[in-house]
């Protein structure tokens, strides 16, 4: 009961020492703000680039065409014979272009930067000599549909697949892979940071001369990893804040279905909270035994979650290869790759709750060693235990 | 039955091993309620090793360890009843001292409340409480020092252990932390205290043991070291010509003599009533300008058990 009480108060006070609202906000408005230049840049940039366009055109062959029907191009008919005349204008600001129409095969254009009228013309035109080649081979635009028509592929999946993948969700797998390493990698940072601080602050001697090793060790995981888990949620939001943002401008970005399915968050979320508690809990015991972060070689082990993360990233490719069913098995991969699979492909409900009870009792055991290592390293100021010091630990273990 | 003792903790031959060094070899002693008891030693005596296993850190390699602060015999009590400012200490720096202090005290049993009204209390009686929303880290060392014995102290412990207190303390603040034992003794706890300022600890101990290489080397009050060390008087002369110390040495009545300047010798008498001959024989023999009496030191009684000099630092 009281070690109930004091978990919860590690837990408040390692979320307190590290969470600051005012700085969550700051993040998300951050995110606001940035969406907000992106796409209004973008749209600011657009406008600017639709700006009404005067253009002197030099129709010698008298080939027609029309222009859109919102059109900022305004035409000036010219003769030929001005040509001189209307590049000095050009050159002077007068006119924005000169389009000059030798045969429908060859235009010249005269301009001084490259601008988005070009394109409009250049289409218009071509759509013009489309349709006289059209008439001169009797042919309508229902015959050019037919000429170019594709062979018609329908894929019929017999296996777990579910569909074709669709790019939105692919691209919402990817992200997911993405932040759960930002999860991940924050709570390693702060896992070494905390644990390794207080032993160089000596800190950790006056702490569990009151709390359990393992009641302090299990407050931290605990703490850390919901500390994680909110950066989860943070960078979450902003990227809902991107997509609707986008929105706004017209750009058409959507949320993936995976986002819009509650269960698919319900799935996600737990999967999370499982891979950043196991994550953390290898870390804390991993953070026990080192004195220096600086300067320890165990340092490098905080490269292992890009691991499960990169194997996640192939998973994107081949969903239902045998390796990445396995690892959609495996605790230390299946945060990962299990969602992608749960994204991509069909995987059945029994297959989900294994996995995230395969995690269950990983974090678990995984725990019980990080409090025995913890316990054992906390006085071991300026020497790290080895490999086989710690291994005899967890042998002798009692608990 | 040990609860209708007057002891609060028994320890009985206990003893720590690291790799093939012996940090702590069959120590026993006792500890009786609302006393001041005192390790002391050179470094590396196993003070240290001794205070972590009696707060539970370290276990034992051999021996036991024995409470007696509630109505039974336990173990190990619950953290509550205990206090503990460990020699390698710290807090957190980044975090405010106020904060950090109502932590300590929830980790030991208190609630938010009673250990922010405490914290508050001690803050004050330190002249910190103007600093309280500040980090640690813009503190000095000594105040540092000061939160830190704070946190020890914020729950009121039955049993406390404090291991090198006055480390860091300037001599004004050292008396200072002699206050608060004396003070918390008077109401009731027992301090058991670690350190090598001999002249401190000797105004406040009620017991001591003298540690060396791990193993008891005396133990008792200071008192009973004194008679221990068969020195009952401590005489120091000045004369006006150079004395020869085997003069005294031969005496039955003296313990030892000691050359301290070319003119200035000291004289361990064994009892007292032995002064008034011992300074007969030397008016007799040499011109004296100058004599003194004093106790003999604990940290010369200290000296003495190790049979180390004044000359040889520890």
């Amino acid at each position: 009961m009281k070690n109930n009480h004091l978990f919860f108060e590690v837990i408040k006070w390692e979320f307190s020492r590290w969470f600051k609202i005012k700085e969550q906000i700051i993040s998300i408005s951050l995110g606001i703000v940035l969406s907000f230049i992106i796409f209004g840049g973008k749209s600011l940039f657009d406008k600017n680039e639709n700006k009404e366009a005067t253009i002197a055109l030099l129709n010698s062959p008298k080939i027609s065409f029309v222009l859109q029907k919102d059109t900022k191009i305004k035409l000036l008919e010219k003769d030929t014979s001005e040509l001189e005349n209307q590049k000095k204008l050009l050159a002077d600001e007068k006119i924005d272009g000169i389009v000059l129409i030798e045969s429908y095969e060859k235009i010249k254009v005269y301009l001084r930067e490259k601008e988005q009228w070009v394109d409009e013309i250049h289409q218009s035109i071509s759509e013009s000599f489309r349709n006289k080649k059209l008439i001169e081979h009797n042919l309508s635009e229902a015959d050019l549909k037919k000429i170019f028509l594709q062979t018609e592929l329908e894929e019929v999946f017999t296996g777990q697949q579910k569909k074709k993948f669709e790019l939105a969700d692919v691209i919402a797998a990817g992200v997911f892979l993405g932040i759960m390493l930002v999860g991940v990698f924050v709570g390693l940072a702060y896992q070494f940071v905390v644990i390794t601080g207080e032993k160089q602050l000596r800190i950790t001697e006056v702490l569990v001369s009151a709390i359990k090793p393992q009641t302090w060790i299990d407050g931290k995981i605990a703490g850390i990893s919901l500390l994680s888990f909110v950066s989860i949620v943070n960078y979450s939001i902003s990227g809902v804040f991107f997509v609707f943002i986008s929105q706004l401008f017209g750009e058409g970005l959507a949320l993936p279905n995976l986002l819009v399915n509650p269960a698919g968050i319900i799935t996600m979320l737990l999967f999370s909270l499982a891979g950043l508690l196991l994550w953390n809990t290898f870390y804390s015991a991993i953070a026990a035994t080192i004195s220096d972060p600086n300067t320890s070689a165990r340092s490098s082990l905080m490269l292992l979650p890009l691991l499960p993360v990169t194997i996640a990233f192939f998973a994107l490719k081949n969903p239902e290869a045998i390796i990445v069913k396995i690892l959609s098995w495996f605790p230390f991969t299946s945060f990962a790759v299990m969602p992608i699979r749960i994204a991509l492909t069909h995987v059945s409900v029994l297959e989900i709750i294994g996995s995230l009870l395969l995690m269950c009792i990983s974090i678990y055991y995984m725990r019980k060693a990080a409090g025995r290592i913890f316990a054992l390293s906390i006085l071991l100021y300026g020497k790290e235990p080895s490999w086989k010091e710690m291994a005899r630990w967890l042998k002798e273990a009692k608990n | 039955m040990y609860f209708q003792s007057n002891k609060v903790l028994e320890v009985k031959a206990i003893g720590k091993e690291y790799g093939k060094i012996k940090a702590v070899n069959g120590l026993s002693f006792h500890i009786n309620k609302r006393e001041i008891f005192a390790l002391l030693g050179p470094n590396g005596a196993g003070k240290t090793t001794t205070v972590r296993m009696l707060m539970n850190i370290i276990k034992p390699d051999t021996g036991e360890i024995k409470y007696f602060l509630e109505n039974s015999q336990e173990e190990f009590p619950k953290t509550e009843l205990l206090g503990y400012l460990p020699e390698e200490r710290g807090l957190y720096q980044d975090v405010k001292i106020l904060k950090t202090l109502v932590f300590m005290g929830i980790v030991r049993g208190m609630d938010k409340t009673h250990a922010k009204k405490e914290a508050e209390m001690w803050l004050e009686r330190f002249e910190l409480s103007d600093r309280k929303n500040e980090k640690l880290n813009t503190l000095s060392k000594g105040n540092q020092q000061k939160v830190q014995l704070i946190s020890a102290i914020l729950h009121k412990p039955k049993f406390l252990i404090l291991d090198e207190p006055f480390s860091g303390f300037d001599p004004i603040n050292q008396e200072a932390v002699i206050e608060i034992m004396t003070d918390m003794k008077n109401d009731g706890t027992t301090i058991l205290l670690s350190a090598h300022q001999m002249h401190l600890v000797e105004k406040i101990a009620d017991r001591v043991l003298l540690m060396n290489s791990g193993a008891s080397v005396a133990y008792g009050t200071v008192e009973e070291l004194k008679r221990d060390v068969a020195v009952d008087e401590k005489i120091i002369i000045h004369f006006s010509d150079v004395p020869l110390l085997s003069v005294f040495e031969n005496d039955d009545t003296v313990e030892s003599v000691k050359q301290l300047s070319k003119n200035e010798i000291v004289i361990y008498l064994k009892n007292k009533e032995s002064l008034s001959a011992t300074l007969n024989k030397a008016s007799s023999l040499y011109n004296i300008t100058k004599v003194k009496t004093e106790d003999i030191s604990l940290h010369e009684i200290f000296l003495k058990k190790l049979g180390v000099t004044a000359e040889q630092k520890l």
